[in-house]
């Protein structure tokens, strides 16, 4: 009987399932803390949060410039992976080709990271 | 999935750019090796010595067969080449010129040689490139080195305005040809020029329900955006207000390598991208917008530096109105006006002109690429060897009054000053008058008569101003305390090398126009 | 023609050159062994002119002692050398004027010794290249090239307003000819087929021959309708314009009234050597171009332009001569009389008579002479007290009698007393003007030119040498010394001869003249003989040691037929020994210049 009752989605059963599940305990969770948590609301608490600094104010702040230094070596390395990443995956059929262009790829941000070592601009205290 | 197979043959027009990147990252790599006090000499040297190699290797690739490359990403043909050719005479001449220049200021290091050579790297890529985000990458990779190296100087008011006003301006403008880019994307689905040209028609026929032409605006704004973008970069009447300013404000090296380098791969580009594309939708069209730019670019830029009392100002007007004899260069690619049967000026028009005289174009664009290349950078190099640290701050350190008497006192400096001011005027017999021949030439023969006849009288009026620079050297005492500070024998190597070059391919211009005569120019399918 | 002939212009156009890369090693301070190394150099070429002037003298080619090589072939330029009748002329002038400008500047320069030198030199060298360029382009470049040594000479060593005048002169020249270029490419390009573009100037002249002849005949039967060639059609259409730019930019350079304004503050300003070479070379380069270019290369258009051509002449001489009058600076008098002077040899060539084309090139050559020496005579007193105003001076007669003597000997020939050389130049030109198709009121004004002049010269003379001696300083002058007289007389010398025995002069002038009028009228010589155009010699291997040329017409170049008077003149020069008798006894082509 069950037989005639296969439909395409049925192998998605459990999918629907864990969506369920899922809705539930997102619903559940926060009520319950709302309910029972203990609650002190103060200014700091209820601003935006901005990775620390005050949402309303000057935007003319001065800032160490330590921190674009990292923020910059962070985007110049995040990018490597998005180059390295597609190359793992087809790393044997790109074969010697793929491999030598890697290293290549590589070798220079070896050599920027070498660069901005001696420079000292991985140190924070100087 | 394929796996793209590539050969050597793929690699030769990269091997200029290679060179360059290893050399700079060698560079970089070894200074911060080096104590403060240790000797930087070999820097320049072995940026010299990049740009020597790199552009043996540009002068082999001359004569290979043109072709595209690396999957049509690139092209290899004698115009890249050529283009690298004129890249690392520059560049190697500037990082000759920055030795002296920044041990004066005791600001040598490897990084500023490094940049030079990236933005020599990118220049050289930007020539080659035949696909669009090949081409904008490489635009950025050269813009970001320049702003970089504008901004060398860090103290003073000026060295900051004008790398600011570089950064801003010039990231606008990148900005506007990647929107154009973007544009013409939307109307053909690719970013190939090859393809692009090829789709180009098709999408402008192309009709709507209500029998409107859906792309039309699309593809023409895409145009007029790009177009924009490299009137920027090779300073173009009215997108030249930033040229003076920049041109000012950056370490004189840097400002020469501006004005030969950057303006040279830009000049490149845009005959690529243009002459590609422009013919596909309507030689028209790019006719009369490079018409009228010449125009304005040569009377412009040679009106406005008639009153600069400060030379290295004057220079960087004159830099704007020698785009705009280039850009008459251009123009004549698009013209249409000439009947090629008869190989005489007539009324008959026929659309486009030959493949014989365009090469004439090319001929006459690359010699005076090269031949404004040689000489900008000895008359940057002249001021580079007057001027002082000193007087910077107070403004006065390029002003006229500093060229006083220099017949008297550096009589040889003075000489190859003269010939410089000469060239740049295109007075036989420099480089710069056989430069104008050949361009004029080109202009004359596609039937750019009114044109040519307004870019004649203003390069008479430039030559008012360049004649002053030689009255003030031989006609007007040197004044009061006038010192000349003694410079490096580097300076000198490269102030001789630039006058020999100017007179020498003025007299016997023979083997690069011999180089140059090639009907297969360009290539572009 | 042997193989040292056809290289002799080489020598004479370069040998300056040469002389002033040596003295560019010489340390700066040997004033006196840079000034004897010039004098030299400038002797060697005067020699050479004049050699080049005696080989020259008889041959049936138009243009003789011809070299050719390949220089630029991409473009079509070559450099091609040359000298016809006029070139020979004007050549030997050249030669012969370069010793005497330095000795003219012996004391006068003191200051930059050998940037001076140096400058008088390239000149020389750039004077001689464009008289004798056979190719548009290579003209061009020497033309342009004699700007910068003149703009020093004014510049740097004038007097006290030389910045502007040098700036003038300079900026002047360039527009015209700027526009010249443009129009000189646009001639190129019509004149020659596509793809064997060339600048050589008989191709040029042969290319555009029968378009001429084409639009001349249109213009006859009424200009409508008439079915042309590409090359007439194109001319039809620019042939007017072109002939403008070149016109234009020979016009400044004569001066032509209205353009004549840069002249009088150049002379002024400029020092002894710079008046002299710009008053008996340099303004000679633009009635030479209009002899060598602007008319042969356009004669339809020249024709449609004639009588406007001849007006401005006659304004400029009537002009010219008035201004004069005016002045009380003696030097701005010589230059306006300059002006007027030249307006001769211009109505000379517009008139397109044989006669008049043979006075005008003798009153080139005259003026060169009578004006070269009044400007180095005043540059004797210039010297001594400069100052310039007439008022300045008065009966310096008797102080200094050796100098007015010559002074007024040079007076004459400037005012064309007859028995000089001025009266030959100047009644030819008037004769031909009378009889050719120009209208009576041209020559009668001219001629009223002639009067003026006397006028204007003869009150100079008054003011300065006769009369009370009015100023203190005056008294004191010294009259010449031996190196003044060394170097006045040979104008002297070339004055009274000139005027005496005309004739072997105006023999070699005749041979041009006869071909610029038949070029001018586009008669039925104009093309006979035709211009022989140099190529580049086949790559087939050439027997003999010198290649032979392949568009050459033989019998035109070949070695010129011995001549008594000839040999005579050449005996002291070539021994019977000399390799001479063998190249003689070589078929004619393979005698013809090597490359």
């Amino acid at each position: 009987m069950f037989t005639h009752m296969v439909s395409p989605l049925t192998p998605y059963l459990p999918v629907a399932v864990v969506l369920g599940l899922a809705g539930l305990l997102a619903v559940l969770i926060p009520a319950l803390t709302t309910r029972l948590g203990p609650r002190s609301v103060n200014e700091i608490k209820s601003a935006t949060f901005e990775c620390g600094s005050d949402p309303i104010g000057s935007a003319r702040q001065r800032f160490a410039v330590k921190f674009y230094v990292v923020a910059l070596l962070f985007i110049v390395f995040d990018v490597e992976a998005v180059f390295l990443y597609p190359w793992a995956v087809n790393f044997k059929a790109l074969g010697w080709f793929g491999y030598g262009t890697m290293v290549a790829f590589a070798f220079t941000l070896v050599m920027g990271l070498v660069y901005i070592w001696k420079k000292g601009a991985l140190t924070w205290e100087s | 999935m394929t796996i793209p197979e590539f050969t050597m043959a793929d690699f030769w027009p990269v091997i200029p750019a290679g060179i360059l990147t290893a050399a700079a990252i060698v560079l970089m790599i070894s200074e911060v090796f080096l104590g403060a006090a240790a000797s930087r000499t070999y820097q320049s040297l072995l940026s010299v010595l990049a740009c020597v190699l790199a552009g043996a290797v540009a002068l082999m690739n001359m004569t290979d067969t043109p072709r595209a490359v690396l999957q049509g990403y690139a092209v290899m043909d004698p115009f890249s080449s050529f283009l690298t050719l004129v890249v690392c005479v520059g560049t190697g001449l500037a990082a000759l010129l920055a030795a002296g220049f920044l041990q004066h200021r005791n600001a040598e290091r490897g990084e500023f040689y490094a940049l030079m050579l990236f933005a020599a790297a990118g220049m050289t890529l930007l020539g080659l490139s035949n696909e669009f985000i090949t081409l904008f990458v490489n635009l950025e990779v050269l813009s970001v080195a320049t702003y970089a190296l504008t901004a060398w100087l860090r103290r003073g008011s000026r060295p900051s305005e004008g790398a600011f006003k570089y950064f801003i301006l010039g990231a606008f403008a990148a900005a506007l040809m990647l929107y154009g880019a973007a544009l013409l994307y939307g109307a053909t689905g690719t970013t190939h020029l090859t393809d692009m040209a090829a789709k180009l028609r098709a999408a402008l026929a192309e009709t709507d329900a209500s029998g409107g032409h859906p792309k039309q605006m699309l593809i023409y704004a895409g145009f007029l955006l790009v177009g924009a973008g490299f009137a920027f970069k090779v300073a173009a009447v009215p997108f030249h207000m930033w040229t003076p300013d920049v041109y000012e404000g950056a370490p004189t090296p840097v400002t020469a390598l501006m004005s030969a380098g950057v303006k040279a791969a830009a000049f490149v580009a845009l005959v690529r991208v243009f002459m590609a594309l422009g013919p596909a939708v309507d030689p028209q069209l790019p006719f009369i917008a490079f018409s009228v730019l010449a125009l304005l670019t040569m009377v412009v830029g040679n009106l406005l530096a008639l009153p600069q009392r400060n030379v290295k100002r004057m220079l960087a007007y004159s830099s704007i109105a020698h785009a705009g004899y280039l850009l008459l260069g251009v123009a004549a690619l698009f013209a249409v006006g000439k009947d090629a049967k008869v190989g005489v000026l007539s009324s008959t028009p026929l659309v486009g002109i030959s493949g014989s005289m365009q090469s004439d174009v090319y001929q006459g664009i690359l010699f005076y690429l090269l031949g404004y290349t040689v000489t900008a950078i000895g008359a940057f190099g002249t001021i580079v060897a007057l001027e002082r640290r000193e007087d910077e701050t107070k403004g006065n350190a390029w002003d006229l009054d500093r060229f006083a008497g220099l017949g008297s006192r550096k009589p040889g400096w003075a000489l190859a000053m003269t010939v410089f001011m000469l060239s740049l005027g295109g007075v036989p017999p420099t480089v710069g008058f056989i430069g104008k021949v050949l361009l004029f030439r080109a202009a004359v023969d596609a039937g750019l008569l009114g044109l040519s006849i307004v870019g004649m009288l203003a390069s008479a009026a430039g030559v008012y101003y360049y004649l002053r620079v030689v009255v003030y050297m031989y006609m007007r005492p040197a004044p009061e305390g006038a010192l000349v500070p003694e410079r490096r024998w580097t300076t000198e190597l490269a102030l001789v090398a630039t006058a020999a070059g100017t007179v020498l391919f003025g007299v016997l211009p023979g083997p690069i126009t011999a180089l140059l005569q090639r009907t297969d120019m360009l290539f572009h399918r | 023609m042997s193989s040292y002939d056809s290289r002799l212009l080489n020598f004479v156009i370069f040998a300056p050159l040469v002389f002033a890369a040596v003295l560019f090693i010489l340390p700066k301070n040997e004033k006196g062994q840079i000034r004897a190394l010039t004098f030299i150099a400038m002797l060697v070429d005067a020699a050479l002119a004049i050699w080049a002037y005696v080989r020259f003298a008889e041959g049936p080619a138009e243009f003789r002692l011809e070299y050719w090589a390949s220089w630029v072939p991409e473009i079509g330029l070559s450099y091609h050398v040359g000298i016809d009748g006029i070139a020979a002329s004007l050549v030997l002038l050249t030669g012969i004027l370069g010793p005497l400008v330095v000795l003219a500047s012996w004391t006068f320069v003191q200051d930059k010794v050998k940037e001076f030198h140096l400058a008088i030199l390239i000149l020389q060298t750039a004077m001689m290249g464009a008289l004798c360029s056979l190719d548009l382009l290579l003209f061009y470049i020497f033309f342009e090239a004699m700007l910068i040594p003149m703009y020093l000479l004014i510049g740097v060593w004038g007097s006290e307003e030389r910045q502007m005048a040098a700036m003038k002169f300079f900026l002047y020249t360039l527009v015209g000819s700027l526009l010249m270029l443009v129009a000189l490419l646009g001639v190129y390009f019509i004149a020659t087929p596509a793809g064997q573009h060339s600048f050589d100037y008989a191709a040029v002249y042969n290319g555009l021959l029968g378009g001429s002849r084409e639009v001349a005949a249109c213009v006859k039967a009424g200009g409508e309708n008439c079915s042309l060639s590409p090359v007439a059609a194109a001319l039809m259409r620019y042939g007017p314009w072109m002939f403008g730019a070149f016109a234009l930019a020979f016009a400044i350079k004569v001066p032509m009234w209205p353009v004549h304004t840069w002249l009088p503050d150049a002379h002024t300003q400029a020092p002894v050597a710079g008046s002299m070479i710009l008053a008996a070379v340099m303004l000679k380069m633009g009635t030479f171009g209009f002899w060598r270019f602007a008319v042969p290369l356009f004669p339809a258009a020249a024709q449609k332009y004639q009588l406007a051509l001849a007006t401005l002449a006659v304004i400029g001489i009537v002009y010219g001569a008035l201004m004069c009058l005016a002045q009380r600076d003696i030097k701005r008098l010589i230059a306006y009389s300059s002006v007027s002077h030249l307006g001769y040899c211009m109505l000379g060539l517009a008139a397109m008579t044989p006669e008049a084309a043979t006075g005008s090139a003798y009153q080139m050559l005259n003026h060169g002479v009578s004006t070269g020496a009044l400007f180095l005579l005043f540059g004797m007193i210039y010297e001594r007290r400069h100052v310039r105003l007439l008022s300045d001076y008065g009966g310096l007669a008797k102080v200094m009698p050796i100098f007015t003597a010559f002074f007024v000997i040079v007076t004459f020939s400037s005012v064309a007393v007859p028995g000089t050389n001025g009266f030959i130049g100047e009644f030819l030109v008037l004769l031909g003007t009378f009889n050719s198709k120009l209208p009576l009121w041209v020559g009668v004004l001219a001629s009223l030119g002639v009067v003026l002049g006397a006028a204007y010269m003869l009150l100079m003379v008054q003011k300065v040498f006769f009369g009370p001696v009015t100023r203190k300083e005056n008294q004191q002058l010294h009259d010449l010394n031996l190196r003044e007289i060394a170097t006045t007389v040979p104008f002297l010398i070339l004055i009274v001869v000139m005027g005496l025995r005309p004739q072997p002069l105006l023999t070699v002038i005749e041979q041009s003249t006869r071909r610029y009028v038949a070029r001018a009228t586009l008669g039925p010589e104009s093309s006979e003989p035709q211009l022989q155009v140099k190529t580049r010699p086949p790559p087939t291997p050439a027997p003999a040691p010198a290649g032979a040329i392949p568009s050459l017409k033989l019998g035109e170049n070949e070695a010129p037929k011995p001549s008594p008077a000839r040999d005579r003149l050449l005996r002291p020069m070539i021994s019977p020994n000399s390799p001479r008798p063998v190249l003689m006894a070589a078929p004619p082509a393979n005698a013809q210049g090597a490359h």
